[in-house]
């Protein structure tokens, strides 16, 4: 194992020297990344796909269907909900400056467990271009500054890149298989083995109707034996098999865990943007969004009918 | 099973939580925290240190919202008052006496006020908690009356001027004099004339009487 | 300039009807007559004081903040303030009247009698109590006014003041009515502004100047009054209406003398906003007089200047309220000095319905 993170390492190390994507994202490979990424998706933020029927129309009733799922659709749209950083004159401008890449860059829905395609100018690559599939295993920031990270498995050698979503050097943002796993971040697949995060890059894409309740991929991943990354047995993942620890492993995690935050109202609160910011957002951005969403159809409308031709 | 997104609380909350000194930990926190909330709940007033009640203050606003917007039939929503309210008749008070009181209110459900420090001596800042609507009498217990300040007399003359003036002016307006206006209001009692009517009436007495003064053996025989 | 005995002369002789004195007014002279008024004020108060000569003591029980208390004070030589300056500083400062057994009485006023005391200012909560430091403020403001007149214009100019009538606070400003002796003079912004500032230099000067109150025989008030022709002929009336049947009460700030009925404010310190606002001629029974308008605030109350500016224009506007010579014969400051006399009556009492809450 250790033999394999070195190899890893140095790898790491040929990718950032030879192709230099880093300028656009960050690249890292097993055990080199690290990010402290801001979580926006609390337990009040119920994802779209969520059974209970009356979750979206249950938290605002003035605010329309279609604004409802903007929460989920583009949550970085949502300002930080510290009350200490925000600046509603800079987040009004960012969201101009968001809206307005929108309009150019089509950036679909996706979600942690998603498996996309984005291609990225690079000049040192054939034809000023290239293409890297892969797996959303998380996805944060807030703003201009929203990040995803995909990977993929090239060569037994494991290969992440860290997008920002509305930087200029991304050309097309391709979503190739829209579903959600059960957690919500899947850096532990870094320590899984390689077959649970190996996508062919000549995928085909699995159609999605707008509109429908994004499936939920209920795949449990057999984790490799320690040592791990991070102590997977303290942070509560459903998507994980028995995790084959001694016994001491788990009593220490039941030592430390944090049962009363689920009712920490308090904590939850101030992590949450509240529903009059959200509605006033999602009001700003409301009609700038509807004319997107109907260039869009009106653009995969002309594609199909060339494609016919 | 989640829970909606909470509207705006009508406070001013600290940006961070405050570790409330206990030997527990954050589980002690939240236990302290449990036995305020449920003493809001019960007493409607309690007094305790300014930074415990400003931390329960928001819990307690958060319970209420959660009711007040969901109702008892909502698990997620009975789950958080079951864990909060120990005693579970408080359960049945938040939902069948507090989300009735609360249920058209626009401003914050508590109020607080800062009681004032022991000196000399420690310097330990208290408060005040106690829900809106309770039974007892209100903590600050006058509110000043400045209707009879100088400076208040002078305006609320002016603006009945003003009133006045404007009144006129429609009238005319509409060809109508203010005396005709005048007679026919001393029957239905306007106010804007019947202020002017009371303060001429006023100004007149005050003159008789700081004029009649000059004698005071009249008065004091008369009375 | 003739000497000051003849022009008393003169006057004496104008005073029995005859109005030839007028012509002879290049003799009289604001400054001499203000002087000699004051030597009689002083000589007079040295005189009262002289009658008492043993220290008397009477009891003074005190109500209010900060606590309760018993004064043992002297008879006829401690004031309310004097007791004041054996509580707190801030009673000194900020109490404009005092309440002697229920009565407005004046803060520099000695006490006659066992009593029991309070102090009143500018933010009293209790309707007539406010109404009744509001209505000293309003007629120190006129003396105010009397005082300027007196002494804004140049020598050649013989300033007499007529009286006000009651302070009616509602009406947007207090008045004086003066014979300036120049028909249809109004003053221009710039004279209007030369006029307060004649005011703030008494009001801003380093001392405060108190309201000294003296109550005197009608004959000695003759005497004071003697080059005021409207003065002269309102004596008689209001000594007949006092209750000891002969005296009148007259006031003194700085060196300005005038008959009050009062009670005034403690002193001018508590005045802070000041102005003269308009000077308009009016035309009455004793020909044509000035009616002298200003306004001014307390030093505790808090203006803005756009309010203040408002309340100036409205200040500005002709004040209506009684001629000299209208309906009752007599004036505020000629008849005012028995109000005080008057026993007090509460707002609920039938005599005073006017005082009742709007």
């Amino acid at each position: 194992m250790a033999a394999s993170i070195a190899l890893a390492r140095q790898i790491t190390r040929v990718n950032i020297n030879n192709t230099k994507i880093c300028r656009l994202s960050t690249v890292c490979t097993d055990g080199a990344f690290c990010n402290a990424s801001l979580k926006r998706y609390s337990d009040v933020a119920p994802s779209r796909s969520d059974p209970e029927p009356d979750v979206v129309e249950s938290h605002n009733e003035t605010l329309s269907n279609a604004q409802a799922h903007y929460r989920y659709i583009f949550p970085e749209i949502l300002p930080n909900p510290d009350s200490t950083r925000r600046n509603k004159v800079c987040e009004m401008l960012e969201r101009n400056d968001m809206m307005n890449r929108r309009s150019v860059l089509e950036i679909p829905e996706f979600y942690v467990g998603s498996i996309l395609a984005v291609t990225a100018s690079d000049k040192y690559a054939a034809g000023n271009t290239s293409r890297f599939v892969g797996i959303c295993i998380d996805r944060g920031g807030c703003g201009l500054r929203a990040w995803f990270i995909l990977r993929n498995v090239i060569d037994d050698q494991g290969i992440e890149i860290m997008y920002e979503m509305y930087s200029p050097m991304i050309r097309e943002i391709q979503m190739l298989k829209l579903e959600k796993r059960l957690d919500e971040s899947l850096l532990y697949l870094r320590d899984a083995p390689n077959e649970y995060s190996t996508f062919d890059f000549d995928m085909a894409e699995v159609p999605h109707v707008a509109g429908d309740h994004v499936p939920i991929n209920p795949l449990k991943v057999k984790l490799r034996s320690r040592p791990w990354l991070e102590r997977y047995e303290r942070q509560d993942l459903k998507g994980v098999e028995d995790l084959g620890l001694a016994q001491k492993f788990y009593d220490r995690a039941k030592q430390l865990a944090t049962p009363w935050e689920k009712y920490d109202i308090m904590k939850q609160y101030r992590a949450t943007v509240t529903a009059e910011d959200q509605d006033e957002v999602f009001r700003d951005i409301h009609e700038k969004q509807q004319q997107i969403e109907q260039a869009r159809i009106v653009r995969r409308r002309r594609k199909k009918l060339q494609s016919n031709r | 099973m989640a829970r909606s997104v909470p509207p705006r609380l009508k406070f001013q909350i600290l940006p961070k939580i405050r570790n409330l000194s206990t030997p527990e930990g954050p589980l002690g926190r939240i236990k302290q925290l449990q036995k305020l909330v449920g003493a809001i709940i019960q007493y409607e007033r309690i007094e305790s240190q300014w930074s415990r009640a400003d931390e329960a203050r928001g819990y307690v606003e958060r319970l209420i919202q959660e009711a007040v917007q969901n109702g008892p039939n909502h698990k997620p929503t009975m789950e958080l008052a079951n864990y909060w309210l120990v005693d579970k008749d408080l359960v049945h008070k938040l939902f069948k006496v507090l989300v009735p009181r609360f249920q058209n209110y626009t401003r914050a459900y508590t109020s607080m006020f800062p009681l004032p420090l022991k000196m000399p001596g420690r310097v330990n800042y208290k408060a005040v908690l106690e829900l809106k609507g309770n039974a007892y009498p209100h903590v600050v217990p006058h509110h000043h009356d400045n209707h009879h300040t100088l400076l208040n007399q002078l305006l609320s003359a002016a603006n009945d001027e003003y009133r006045q003036q404007k009144l006129a002016e429609k009238l005319s307006a509409l060809n109508i004099s203010m005396a005709q206006f005048g007679d026919e209001d001393k029957a239905t009692g306007d106010a804007y004339s019947g202020a002017e009517e009371d303060g001429k009436g006023r100004t007149a007495a005050d003159d008789n009487e700081e004029a009649a003064g000059g004698s005071p053996d009249k008065t004091t025989t008369a009375a | 300039m003739t000497s000051v005995g003849s022009s008393r002369a003169l006057t004496r002789y104008a005073a029995n009807g005859s109005h030839k004195w007028f012509s002879s007014q290049s003799c009289l002279t604001n400054t001499e007559v203000r002087k000699q008024r004051n030597k009689a004020f002083v000589a007079e108060k040295k005189r009262q004081m002289s009658l008492i000569t043993r220290v008397e003591k009477i009891k003074v029980e005190f109500k209010g903040h900060p606590e309760d208390t018993t004064l043992i004070m002297n008879r006829g030589l401690s004031t309310p303030y004097n007791c004041a300056m054996h509580m707190e500083e801030l009673l000194r400062n900020r109490s404009a009247l005092a309440l002697v057994d229920g009565r407005p009485w004046d803060m520099h006023r000695p006490l006659v009698k066992d009593c029991e005391l309070q102090f009143l200012h500018f933010q009293e909560q209790i309707p007539y109590l406010s109404n009744m430091v509001n209505k000293a403020f309003w007629r120190s403001g006129s003396f105010l006014l009397g005082y300027i007149m007196d002494r804004a214009f140049k020598d050649q100019y013989y300033v007499e003041p007529h009286s006000w009538p009651a302070p009616d606070i509602r009406s947007g400003s207090f008045i004086c009515d003066i014979d300036l002796k120049m028909d249809n003079w109004t003053p221009n912004e710039e004279e209007r502004n030369c006029l307060t500032r004649i005011g703030y230099n008494m009001l801003l000067s380093t001392s405060s100047k108190v309201f000294e109150r003296l109550e005197v025989d009608a004959s000695v008030a003759q005497d004071m009054f003697a080059d005021n022709r409207f003065k002269l002929e309102q004596i008689p009336d209001i000594a007949a209406k006092s209750k000891s049947q002969n005296t009148v009460t007259v006031y003194k700030l700085d060196d300005h003398i005038d008959i009050s009925g009062g009670p005034m404010i403690a002193n001018s310190g508590l005045v802070g906003l000041f102005a003269v606002s308009a000077v308009h001629p009016i035309d009455t029974k004793f020909g044509r007089l000035h009616r002298v308008q200003g306004l001014a605030l307390p030093t505790q109350l808090k203006i803005r200047s756009w309010t203040w500016k408002l309340l100036l224009e409205r200040a500005a506007k002709y004040n209506a309220t009684r001629l000299p010579g209208e309906v009752p014969s007599s004036d505020d400051n000629i008849s005012g000095s028995q109000t005080i006399e008057q026993p007090f009556l509460p707002p609920s009492g039938a005599s005073r319905p006017q005082e009742a809450t709007t």
